[in-house]
């Protein structure tokens, strides 16, 4: 059984009132145990308000959404959710306000009410998780660390809470490239060690196809295409896709079979673009 | 996730109405005259002579009354408990009791006066900053106190400073959603029974909040210096307030009413 | 001192921190902008970048050298309002930058602290508008509006105190990426049609493609500098940055490295096309 089961979801913000918004139409989608998701949507596509259906924030206005054999539909449910699923803000380094480190991410813990040393066990491999040494940081004041660190101490904070399904809205927004890569490789670390069912909401493709097994394409609230990268990247609607960021090599590829050029579309990764190209420049050699 | 969450509470509505083309001053001048009249005299010919006055404003304003209402929703409970406290408290005639004390009719007639006035209060407000736009406000109050600048007090500095915050009101309404979602999500309790629990839920929206209106803060002086700001007064903004027949005639009005107020005491 | 230029002598920048510890910001920059040139100023978080934006229009000081802006001495506080009106700021946040609920008026804020007649202050705001291409966006609430259309309100409003020089600190950063291209090529319009020079700071390689010279800042001191392209081949030494050249240069560079030809003037996705395609 999928732990997450999206059936026809449809949300509506503000309904009967004149700023009534159809933020998702009829989303159909599932999740199994220890599968990483990919989202991926211009903004305004419903991502966002997607994701906060999984953690039982949001209700659905039409359809079905069960969570770890959960209806969210019940209230008690929904209010139970946060303990098995974690959801990671766009830029949750704004979410910190504790003293120090060691209660902010220990705050999760806290309200799941474990005993004391249960919780600071789980705080220290929270911070070891992303990275950071607890003897350094525990101490510190939040305001203390740089943009790139106070994120990795707010995802802790949510690692603390050993989620089942962890969800990540965009996690590398706003960050420099090294920055970028360090939290690319702890989510897939995550993965790999751990088997969290994880869900990553990006508008970057790159990202997607280093991480993600299955990717799910929302444009104006509804689910475009669903499936394997490979398979999704091969649908035309999805290459016509606006403010979805292709990576410049794919662009490359997809431009040269546009123009006649014999290329293998299916490729994904950067390396496999290099060896089509040398492939075109021997031809041309001839 | 930009959606239109609906109107915020007194936010600007763009438009070319007669109330909107006002001179800032008029309008804020004739919101304290109105509200000061009922303050002064609770008769209620007093309260429906200026809550006319208000409604009819409203309409010519072309400002949906529905929008101006839908505010009103967040303050019922201080309007319900007004009215509670005037029709408890107030001695003289018993209608009846309710669990020990006494509703009087005074007390009654009190509480229904005083929810109006308290409606007066928010519609003249609301009136005020739905049709006046933030640096208009301002520049409204700058030119209003600007004589207080001869007693040292920097007048031009407040009016950018409220009008300012006026910006950002619906920015940090956003703010604190997102931010109440997240902490949500980590299992804070909002609705707790343990006053304790809820207390510590509050600063977890608090803090944050407050850490981003100082960067904001910081940001905003950087940009406004790059941008010439040097904190003076602004004499083009305030120059440019010219008082015309339609505001001679609206301070009339209101001074009218008011005239009557007090002299119906 | 040249006129039309923006000039940074032996600049070095300190900054306390805490307990009597010290941070060098900036160490000894010594860079001249040419009026006209789109610059790129790259490099890793905490590289000086945003130090360096701050110390063109006068905001912060150096702890020594010295800054000259047309001419200028941004020590001097009586030039400040001058040499301000020549160099419009944009920063990182889109919504810190707006004062006013209204977009007319948020642009107009910049002329009006100039003291600048009502009627020069309305032709301003039409030209910073069309410029942008936010017209329809006139009497719009900013914060009903994209994060994209947010940075180009920022823009209009610096445009609109006419500087000869923009200078944009990571203003890509918090955009999604139709709000990125669509501020990039608006940038390059600036730059070509209306002469402004541009100073782009970012640490997305794909930003500064377009740039006419790049300097990379590493550590508060510039390490490298150079046309895009002269940059980007040098693999090895941008590296060392912690930057890594765009993808379609990586490319390039590997291919080159395996014997291919080419050219190493080719840094963007169309140009390899058109070069491939010949």
């Amino acid at each position: 059984m999928p732990v997450i089961d999206v059936q026809n979801l449809t949300h509506v913000y503000l309904p009967g009132t004149p700023y009534e918004k159809k933020a998702l139409d009829g989303v159909t989608l599932s999740v199994n145990q220890g599968e990483f998701l990919g989202v991926v949507g211009a903004n305004g596509s419903g991502k966002s308000t997607m994701i906060q259906h999984f953690n039982g924030l949001l209700s659905p206005t039409a359809g079905k959404v069960t969570i770890c054999g959960w209806d969210t539909a019940v209230k008690q449910h929904r209010n139970e959710l946060w303990k098995k699923v974690g959801l990671v803000f766009q830029y949750p380094e704004q979410q910190l306000f504790e003293a120090t480190v060691f209660d902010d991410v220990s705050y999760g813990p806290r309200n799941l009410g474990l005993s004391s040393p249960d919780i600071e066990r789980r705080t220290i491999e929270a911070l070891k998780k992303v990275g950071l040494e607890p003897d350094t940081v525990a101490g510190l004041s939040p305001i203390c660390l740089s943009g790139g660190l106070r994120r990795r101490v707010a995802i802790a904070g949510v690692l603390a809470m050993k989620p089942e399904i962890l969800v990540l809205d965009e996690p590398t927004a706003g960050l420099d490239p090294l920055g970028k890569e360090m939290i690319l490789k702890l989510i897939k670390k995550l993965q790999q060690e751990d088997h969290i069912t994880i869900v990553m909401v990006s508008h970057s493709i790159r990202e997607i196809i280093l991480l993600a097994g299955r990717v799910a394409v929302l444009e104006k609230g509804r689910l475009i295409a669903f499936g394997n990268i490979k398979e999704v990247l091969r649908q035309e609607c999805f290459q016509a896709l606006p403010g979805v960021m292709l990576p410049d090599y794919l662009q490359l590829i997809y431009t040269l079979a546009g123009r006649g050029k014999n290329v293998n579309t299916g490729i994904i990764t950067l390396a496999e673009a290099e060896l089509e190209i040398a492939k075109l420049l021997e031809e041309k050699n001839k | 996730m930009k959606q239109e969450k609906g109107l915020k509470l007194g936010q600007f509505v763009l438009g070319n109405s007669v109330i909107h083309q006002l001179d800032p001053r008029t309008k804020i001048i004739g919101c304290f005259i109105v509200i000061f009249s009922v303050l002064m005299n609770f008769k209620w010919y007093v309260i429906l002579l200026n809550i006319s006055i208000i409604i009819a404003a409203i309409f010519l304003s072309r400002v949906k009354i529905a929008r101006v209402l839908r505010g009103l929703r967040k303050l019922k409970f201080l309007f319900l408990l007004s009215f509670i406290f005037q029709a408890v408290l107030t001695s003289g005639e018993p209608v009846f009791y309710l669990g020990g004390v006494s509703v009087t009719r005074e007390g009654i007639d009190l509480g229904t006066s005083t929810i109006f006035r308290l409606l007066i209060l928010y519609l003249g407000s609301s009136l005020l900053t739905m049709t006046t736009s933030p640096l208009k406000l301002a520049s409204g109050i700058e030119s209003l106190l600007s004589p207080l600048h001869y007693l040292k007090i920097p007048v031009s500095q407040f009016s950018i400073l409220i009008s300012t915050a006026l910006r950002f009101i619906p920015t940090i309404i956003e703010e604190a959603e997102i931010i109440t979602r997240a902490q949500r999500s980590r299992g804070a309790q909002f609705n707790s029974p343990h006053i304790f629990t809820r207390l510590k839920s509050f600063t977890a929206v608090l803090v944050p909040l407050l850490a981003a209106s100082l960067q904001r803060a910081s940001d905003l002086a950087a940009a406004m210096e790059s941008r010439c700001y040097t904190g003076g007064s602004s004499r083009i903004r305030t120059g440019s307030l010219r008082f015309k027949e339609k505001d001679g005639l609206a301070i009339g009005l209101v001074s009218l009413a008011f005239v009557l107020s007090v002299v119906l005491i | 001192m040249a006129k039309n230029s923006i000039e940074l002598i032996d600049v070095i920048k300190e900054y306390s921190t805490g307990h009597s510890g010290k941070k060098c910001a900036l160490k000894n920059i010594n860079l001249t902008i040419r009026q006209g040139e789109y610059v790129g100023l790259i490099g890793m978080n905490g590289s000086g970048k945003t130090t360096l934006a701050r110390l063109i229009n006068g905001l912060i000081q150096p702890t020594s050298g010295k800054v000259y802006v047309n001419g200028l001495d941004t020590a001097d506080r009586r030039a400040l309002t001058r040499i301000r009106r020549q160099v419009g700021m944009v920063f990182q946040n889109p919504d810190n930058q707006i004062i006013s609920s209204i977009v007319e008026e948020d642009i107009a804020f910049g002329p009006e602290n100039l003291r600048l007649p009502p009627d020069e202050v309305k032709e301003r705001i039409d030209w910073a508008l069309q410029a942008t291409g936010l017209a329809e966006l006139r009497h719009h609430a900013p914060y009903l509006l994209s994060g994209g259309q947010k940075q180009k309100i920022a823009i209009a409003s610096a445009l609109a105190m006419q500087p000869a020089c923009l200078v944009l600190d990571e203003p890509t950063s918090m955009l999604d990426q139709h709000g990125r291209q669509d501020l990039l090529l608006n940038l390059k319009e600036l730059n070509e049609k209306h002469g402004i020079t541009i100073i782009l700071i970012s640490h997305n390689m794909e930003d500064v493609i377009h740039a006419d010279r790049l300097i990379v800042l590493a550590e508060g001191t510039v390490c490298l500098e150079g046309a895009p392209w002269e940059v980007f081949t040098s693999e090895e030494n941008l590296i060392k940055t912690g930057l890594k050249p765009p993808e379609i240069v990586q490319m390039a560079n590997s291919l080159r490295k395996r014997g291919y030809a080419i050219d190493k003037k080719i840094i963007s996705t169309q140009q390899m096309v058109e070069y491939i395609c010949r």
